[in-house]
């Protein structure tokens, strides 16, 4: 029996009982759908994390103080202030692969006007961190280099520190207490909105660096520098420089354990594209349960299909059928059966694609590999799941079959 | 040359102290042209015999030609060959496919023959238009008499020009007149050189047949050539209109 022939017979059986057709089928349109929507999701989600990392700038470095090593004793990544402001002074002055320079440090603190009152992150911060971190002010300016200086008690606060303590707005030339340091708002900040990790950008109030160490704080070392290398390309480069710049200052020998790491934001970006990755096989893990469950029940009606069809399988041996004919018939069957339903469910898939992103606004990018994908796992379900019951039917008795009813 | 040849065939269900003989070694040949009535009480085994004739069953010992073909020695799928060449099947129940045109189901054994659909067509319309039903080509079993879904069965019997038709109680189902009609084709059929056997238990349809083999306990009681042969067309002249 030739191909066409075989298509032909397999498409007017399933047809033949069309609501039983739809209904097995619809358990693999929802799992095939399940799994294309499920990765398109998460690489959505991965696409959108690498591109809101992306714009904070690619080329930012930070430099973090690593663990100290004393008398044995390490303190953990963060545990240590082993980093100073003459080094971030150093960087700045040495390197040429750096564009801006910024000592960093936070912490959570209280803010308090009158009777308003509220926990918010200080960042004490130089000069450059607007650039490095792409801050704006909307009103007032940012801190300046005489401030930073002089430890100046002054702030520039995120829109959401306004709302919180100025409720009329009214922020500029205002004091705030941070702890027991009155600070003066001499700017506020244009609003950032949600960060990828969903914390609120805009809850910041950014001092002096100097002011956060002298006064706030009350800390001898930084934890971390921040910097941005000139440009993209030259972020190996400018992260080569820190190495040998802090490497020479810290006095670390050969072979000894650096008390500092560097870190870029492409790595950073890289290890969330990652952690989004494992999300994406996660959702796409459960969602294949469905295809599998689809599958047996593709198995299921088809043994129900052999079961109804024994007299015919007698009259097709008796009228010189192969058992490799009988076979070849119902795994056709379940294989067009599955490759249909797996077709209607990367429609819907695609379906439910747009109409999610326009709708809710979720990032969907439906990818060509996971069609391919999802599509030839829903045939190979055909393949697998059909040739139990196939196998079944082409080893009936053609005398048994043929006395059935 | 015999067309068919049974040598000491035996067929045996089950083993031990519950075994059955079904078939106690049987012999006979049959030319061609012959038309064979093969007739028995039920548990005779001329059903088994049908189907070892049929090439549907092995033997337990024994050997069968056809066509000077010894099968015992085929594979399933030399033996599924043979049939779709050398035999056409008719039944009691007519095993027509439901919900299938009298065209689709003519066409079956054509399907494993792996002719081009448009000579398909044309074989399966030729030989239905031969046993009269040219006009029910794209008609479905359901909406065909008993009689016409039995010329179906001939039909696609009839479209491989096999060598042998085998015919199981054609006519178990049937009324007298269709009985008679059903019966007229066969004959009309060996007149033309085609080798018929057909299973009855009804005596005085083995009068249209040329030669009666009985059996009784698996074995072969009697074989002997049908004296009074009567014409179905002449009988049929006959019934009350």
């Amino acid at each position: 029996m030739n191909l066409a022939d075989t298509l032909l017979l397999a498409w007017r059986s399933l047809s033949r009982n069309g609501m039983r057709t739809l209904l097995t089928m619809l358990g693999l349109i929802i799992g095939v759908a399940a799994v294309v929507v499920m990765l398109a999701l998460g690489n959505g989600a991965k696409s959108r994390v690498q591109s809101s990392i992306a714009s904070l700038g690619t080329n930012t470095i930070t430099v973090s103080a690593g663990s100290t090593n004393s008398g044995g004793v390490r303190s953990g990544a963060f545990g240590s202030q082993t980093l100073t402001p003459s080094d971030a002074q150093a960087l700045a002055e040495e390197a040429r692969y750096l564009s801006a320079v910024s000592a960093y440090t936070q912490n959570n603190t209280q803010a308090v006007v009158g009777n308003n009152n509220w926990s918010t992150n200080v960042n004490g911060v130089d000069i450059d961190f607007s650039k490095i971190r792409n801050w704006k002010v909307t009103r007032g300016r940012f801190i300046t280099e005489q401030e930073v200086k002089t430890s100046a008690k002054v702030a520039v606060l995120g829109q959401t520190v306004v709302e919180n303590l100025f409720p009329d707005g009214q922020a500029l030339g205002q004091t705030i207490r941070l702890g027991q340091v009155p600070v003066r708002v001499v700017g506020v900040l244009e609003s950032k909105g949600d960060s990828q990790f969903g914390g609120d950008q805009d809850d910041i109030i950014i001092i002096p660096y100097t002011t956060a160490m002298k006064r706030v704080f009350r800390l001898t070392g930084l934890r971390t520098i921040m910097a941005s290398a000139v440009d993209d390309n030259s972020v190996d480069a400018a992260v080569e420089e820190i190495n040998t710049i802090l490497t020479r200052r810290h006095k670390i020998s050969q072979g000894e354990e650096a008390d500092f790491s560097v870190r870029t934001q492409a790595e950073f970006a890289e290890r969330a594209a990652e952690t989004a990755s494992v999300f994406t096989a996660l959702l796409a893990g459960i969602a294949s349960v469905s295809l599998v469950v689809g599958g047996v029940g593709v198995m299921n009606i088809m043994l129900v299909s052999v079961t109804e069809r024994i007299k015919e399988i007698g009259i097709r041996r008796a009228v010189g059928a192969r058992r490799s004919d009988i076979r070849l018939q119902f795994l056709v069957e379940s294989m067009l059966l599955s490759v249909l339903g797996g077709a209607i469910g990367v429609g819907l898939a695609a379906a439910i694609a747009t109409l999610a992103t326009r709708v809710s606004g979720l990032p969907m990018a439906l990818q060509s590999w996971s069609i391919i994908l999802a599509f030839g796992f829903s045939a190979g379900i055909g393949i697998f799941f059909g040739l139990y019951p196939a196998v079944k039917a082409s080893q009936l008795d053609p005398i048994q079959a043929l006395r059935s009813d | 040359m015999a067309l068919l040849v049974v040598d000491n065939l035996t067929r045996t269900y089950g083993s031990g102290s519950g075994q059955v003989v079904a078939l106690g070694g049987v012999s006979f040949s049959v030319s061609p042209g012959d038309f064979l009535a093969i007739m028995g009480p039920s548990g005779s085994g001329k059903s088994t015999m049908m189907n070892q004739l049929g090439l549907l069953d092995r033997p337990t010992s024994g050997r069968y030609w056809v066509d000077e073909v010894e099968v015992s020695k085929l594979s399933d799928d030399e033996l599924a060959e043979l049939r779709n060449r050398k035999l056409g099947f008719v039944f009691q129940g007519f095993h027509l496919l439901p919900r299938t045109t009298a065209v689709e189901n003519v066409e079956l054994p054509l399907l494993y023959r792996g002719l081009p659909r448009k000579e398909r067509r044309e074989r399966c319309k030729e030989v239905l238009a031969s046993v009269g039903l040219g006009h029910r080509f794209d008609h479905y079993p359901a909406q065909m008499s008993g009689g016409e879904q039995q010329r179906v069965a001939i039909a696609r019997a009839l479209v491989t020009e096999p060598s042998i038709l085998l015919a199981d109680e054609p006519t178990g189902n049937l009324d007298t007149r269709t009985t008679l009609e059903v019966m007229r084709i066969l004959q009309e059929l060996n007149d033309s050189g085609l080798t018929l056997l057909m299973v009855t238990h009804e005596p005085e349809i083995s009068l249209y047949t040329k030669r009666l083999i009985s059996f009784r306990d698996g074995k072969l009681l009697r074989d002997e050539p049908v004296h009074e042969r009567r014409r179905a067309s002449d009988d049929i002249a006959e019934l009350p209109a």
